[in-house]
């Protein structure tokens, strides 16, 4: 293969990676990704039938038999739900496999005939990059072009249907109709994409980058953008592992790139991603477990114990040594305790914190029987998880809405330090 | 059309095993609205299927086949995982599992297919329904069926043995999960239960029908079932019933059109769908 | 499994200790604590969103608690489920499902344990019995997508009926239901009543309230108020339980959900 022949090649998996990921979003977006695969196993009888009309792999005509059966089979889906008991999924089921069996019967018919098993579409079961022609790549980018102003200019009726079918129709738009163009998108560019990933995985390259982009942007025009980022960087990716060695077919490894993105994005995404969530945890766990420490030191200051050790925390509350030691150096770290030959003490810094604290905690527990009609023997409870929840903003809400009251529920006093002012 | 001789006889028993088969787990996953899941244990168990083969040429290996079916299952534990655990929409945990797990089934085939017969990628698809009677089993002259027969047969006994055993259970979970968990009743054993058995009956008939092919042999018969049936245990016999029809009818067919037998028999029982939906779509009006 | 005895008199009939139940990191049963009585009608009342459902959930173990406990005759509920009925939402099934009137109502007798035999011929006449007590009977072969809002809730009425439990947890069982249904239901369930069991419904209903219940639990995403019912229908009660959530309260829970915190903390427990 020439340098130049594999430029081609990349490019034109780069463009059907590119708009499968900004249609994708859309089919993502309405949780409809799964008829993107019955779509794509329903237009392999159009792929056939073009073939056997024209008697060549005629891009073009592909694309338009291809599109019409990918219509078709979205229709099928809709009838079948709409006017029998059966629901969407065996709807999606049965049209999948009926169409695929009769592209299935219809590819046998070919094999059989004189040029049939020249004719390579097989090739369009998993995608094989190394027999695009450069006619075909010209076709991908004329498609390509498209979709994309289509997008462009028909961004706000989309963007409302996406966001919600009826919301979209209280606006004024044709709902109807702009799901009609949403669906002949999708089927364009599936068709257009089989050539290059394969009927069985094309549905991938839909939902993959759509919803890695999801968990990275919370605005569509963003998502959108990044959606064509990852999901030409699969198709390029995909096609250079593919092409490493003969008879490789090229859908799999693209499939096993976005896969691959997918795991990592929702591993380490912001916010969403699971490590994200992990190290929330953790931070929670560390504030709690120094806030507590504070706040039990502060306890039994309260009770006029001034030789404070290890001990006599321990003895108050039950934590693990581990979480103990680390909250402790963390502590000290913040200069807001001291130790002094085994005796433990606040700082000035300390002393503050601590009250805040077992402020917040009475106050919260103030609030739950003045307010909302708590019983004295079950606010502490919540209030062991509120004290470490309450902003600044809101303790000031909540002072002047409980009017700064001098004693807890159980009679213990809130100590106010300098937060009155 | 030449009459049909004994090997096709053999080709038709193995293909009525697997329909039957899938034609009653294919009712629970229905009225479960599992199929998808259903679709994409279909597709996933392939690597498992292609390591099968690589270890032992593939169906005299019964117990390494049937260690395939861990796949069925690993692929609704992934899908729950990415669901529930790191929060993907559903649609795109299962569309994007089960792609995966087939692709990587594909590319261990074409890194090991060199030379090996067995399995290609095509086979994969359709499966090789009219091969079938090759591996036949024959004893001081009698044919005793085939390999493949000797495989999906208990397999079938199986089932139906646990599904009437177990018939309230699988019926109660399909109406109401959240009412017979209410009860005590372990929903989760139930269902893997019903995944485990999808499974297993994909990777026995893998060879002969394909993964694409065997959700049309799982869904077709009961879904054509429920739209003649409002009973549960009439759409299993109508669904059996149609399933037989549908694969002698289809085998014919192949054989008069010279076409692949297994795309040729699911296209046969989405015309019979068809024309319920049809009839049935003139005859009553659906509140929806 | 022996029968649980179940002692009459003054126990409890639910028993919930600070139970909390987040969906999404959101808390929407936040350290509810209550004792209901046995022998009682008793209706949970509350807006859209305000934990209803959830909380006839989370007795029924449907839904995990992030804290707290429940108790049903002061026992566990696995020790004790053939004494509890649940009733879920009629709109929670697909009522396409291909079973008949008669099939639906069996479901009432099965268990866990006896999955695999068959039915006995007691259990077919607990069967008819509830059937015709609900006055369903002559539908008993029906379809059940073929009835009405009203007939379907008579049978997982039945169904509920046929498990012969004394305790009756209803989800929404008036919702779609036409007046006639509405009545004969309740004069059933008051009829169940003066036999000894015990009723909790769920229901969105305000204006019916004071002629259905004798016992009311007003909830808002926390416990606002459970007694006797002219006991805690006051004016100060229904606005804290209908009003919307205190804006203090809100801002907390979006706080707890934007942060992942757990809701009861754990391993740092004072003594």
């Amino acid at each position: 293969m020439t340098y130049s022949l594999l430029l081609y090649i990349l490019l034109g998996l780069g463009l059907v990676g590119a708009m499968s990921g900004a249609v994708g979003t859309f089919a993502f977006l309405k949780k409809r990704t799964l008829v993107g695969d019955a779509v794509s196993h329903s237009i392999l009888p159009g792929l056939v039938i073009g073939y056997l009309l024209m008697g060549t792999k005629d891009p073009y005509v592909l694309i338009l038999s291809g599109t019409i059966f990918g219509l078709i089979s979205i229709r099928s889906i809709d009838l079948i739900h709409q006017k029998s008991k059966l629901s969407i999924d065996t709807a999606i089921a049965i049209v999948t496999t009926v169409y695929f069996a009769l592209g299935s019967v219809l590819l046998s018919v070919v094999a059989k005939s004189p040029n049939g098993s020249q004719a390579g579409l097989k090739d369009f079961l998993f995608g094989k990059a190394a027999t695009l022609t450069e006619n075909d790549i010209v076709a991908f980018a004329i498609v390509f072009v498209l979709v994309i102003i289509t997008l462009i200019v028909l961004f706000k009726p989309f963007q409302s249907i996406a966001f919600s079918a009826d919301f979209a129709g209280g606006q004024g738009w044709k709902v109807k109709r702009f799901e009609f163009i949403l669906a002949v998108l999708t089927s364009i560019v599936i068709t257009t994409g089989l050539q290059a990933v394969g009927v069985v995985l094309m549905s991938a390259l839909l939902i993959g980058p759509g919803a890695i982009a999801r968990y990275w942007t919370n605005s569509l025009k963003k998502m959108l953008l990044l959606s064509v980022v990852v999901g030409a960087f699969s198709g390029i990716a995909g096609g250079l592992l593919s092409l490493s060695k003969d008879n490789m077919p090229t859908g799999p490894w693209v499939i096993i790139v976005l896969f691959t993105a997918t795991i990592l994005t929702l591993l380490f995404a912001p916010k969403k991603g699971w490590l994200a969530i992990q190290s929330r945890n953790r931070l929670n766990k560390k504030q709690m477990a120094e806030e507590n420490l504070l706040k039990t030191i502060e306890q039994l200051r309260e009770k006029g114990n001034n030789k404070i050790t290890f001990q006599s925390i321990l003895d108050q509350r039950r934590l693990e040594a581990a979480v103990f030691d680390r909250a402790f150096s963390a502590l000290s770290k913040k200069g807001m305790v001291k130790i002094n030959d085994q005796i433990i003490s606040l700082t000035e810094l300390g002393v503050a914190e601590a009250q805040r604290i077992v402020r917040l905690h009475r106050l919260w527990e103030m609030y739950l029987t003045a307010r909302l009609n708590f019983k004295n023997d079950h606010i502490h409870g919540t209030a062991e998880t509120i004290e470490h929840l309450i902003t600044a903003d809101l303790e000031k809400v909540l002072m002047e809405e409980l009017n700064f009251p001098s004693e807890d529920p159980h009679q213990k006093p809130i100590p106010y330090g300098n937060a009155k002012q | 059309m030449e009459m049909l001789s004994s090997n096709d006889g053999l080709n038709i028993i193995l293909a009525l095993l697997i329909s039957w088969s899938c034609s009653i787990l294919g009712v629970f996953l229905m009225l479960r609205k599992m199929v998808m899941v259903g679709d994409a244990i279909t597709h996933s168990v392939l690597p498992g299927v292609v390591i099968a083969y690589l270890m032992g040429s593939g169906g005299e290996n019964y117990i390494v086949l049937l260690g395939a079916a861990f796949f069925g299952v690993l692929t609704t534990v992934i899908i729950d995982f990415l669901f529930r655990k790191l929060k993907l929409q559903e649609d795109a945990s299962i569309g994007l599992t089960f792609t995966w797990l087939f692709a990587v089934g594909v590319v261990l085939i074409a890194f090991f297919s060199d030379g090996n017969a067995d399995i290609d990628q095509e086979c994969v698809l359709f499966g090789e329904l009219g091969l079938s009677f090759m591996d036949k089993i024959i004893w001081n002259g009698y044919v005793l069926g085939t390999k493949s027969i000797w495989m999906i047969g208990p397999m079938f006994l199986l089932i139906l043995i646990l599904v009437i055993k177990g018939f309230k259970g699988f019926q109660i979970i399909s109406f109401q999960t959240d009412y017979a968990a209410s009860k005590g009743i372990k929903v989760n054993k139930w269902h893997y239960l019903l995944m485990i058995l999808v499974s297993l009956v994909t990777v026995l008939s893998f060879e002969s029908v394909g993964a694409i092919l065997v959700v049309g042999f799982l869904i077709l018969p009961p879904a054509t079932a429920y739209l003649l049936s409002s009973r549960l245990i009439r759409i299993h016999f109508i669904s059996i019933g149609l399933a037989t029809a549908g694969v002698l009818i289809g085998y014919l067919l192949a054989q008069w059109f010279d076409v692949s037998i297994s795309p040729m028999i699911v296209l046969t029982l989405g015309f019979v769908f068809f024309l319920t939906f049809v009839i049935k779509m003139q005859n009553t009006k659906h509140l929806k | 499994m022996p029968k649980p005895f179940v002692k009459a008199g003054t126990m409890n009939s639910i028993k919930v200790h600070n139970a909390s139940v987040t969906y999404n990191q959101l808390p929407v049963l936040w350290d509810v604590d209550m004792d209901l009585p046995t022998g009682r009608l008793i209706g949970i009342v509350g807006q859209n969103g305000s934990g209803k459902s959830t909380l006839l959930k989370a007795i029924m173990g449907l839904v995990p608690l992030s804290s707290g406990n429940v108790k049903i005759f002061e026992q566990d509920l696995d020790t004790i489920r053939t004494e509890v009925a649940y009733v879920p939402q009629r709109e929670s099934v697909d009522w396409n499902f291909p079973a008949s009137v008669q099939e639906i109502v069996r479901m009432g007798r099965y268990q866990p344990g006896r999955l695999f035999q068959r039915l006995t011929k007691l259990d077919h006449q607990l069967v008819e019995d509830a059937l015709k007590k609900v006055n369903m009977l002559s539908f008993k072969n029906r379809q059940i997508g073929e009835l009405s809002g009203g007939q379907q809730q008579r049978v997982f009425i039945a169904r509920a009926l046929a498990q012969g439990a004394k305790l009756y947890l209803l989800d929404e069982p008036f919702v779609g239901v036409d007046v006639a249904t509405e009545k004969a239901i309740m004069d059933l369930l008051i009829e169940m009543k003066k036999e000894g069991k015990t009723i909790v419904i769920v229901h969105h209903d305000l204006h019916s309230v004071t002629s259905l219940f004798d016992y009311l639990v007003m909830l808002n995403t926390r416990m606002i108020a459970h007694g006797a019912i002219d006991e805690v229908l006051t004016t100060e009660n229904l606005n804290a339980t209908f009003g919307g959530q205190l804006n203090l309260f809100a801002q907390l829970q979006q706080i707890i959900k934007e942060r992942d915190f757990p809701i009861r903390e754990k391993g740092f427990e004072e003594k």
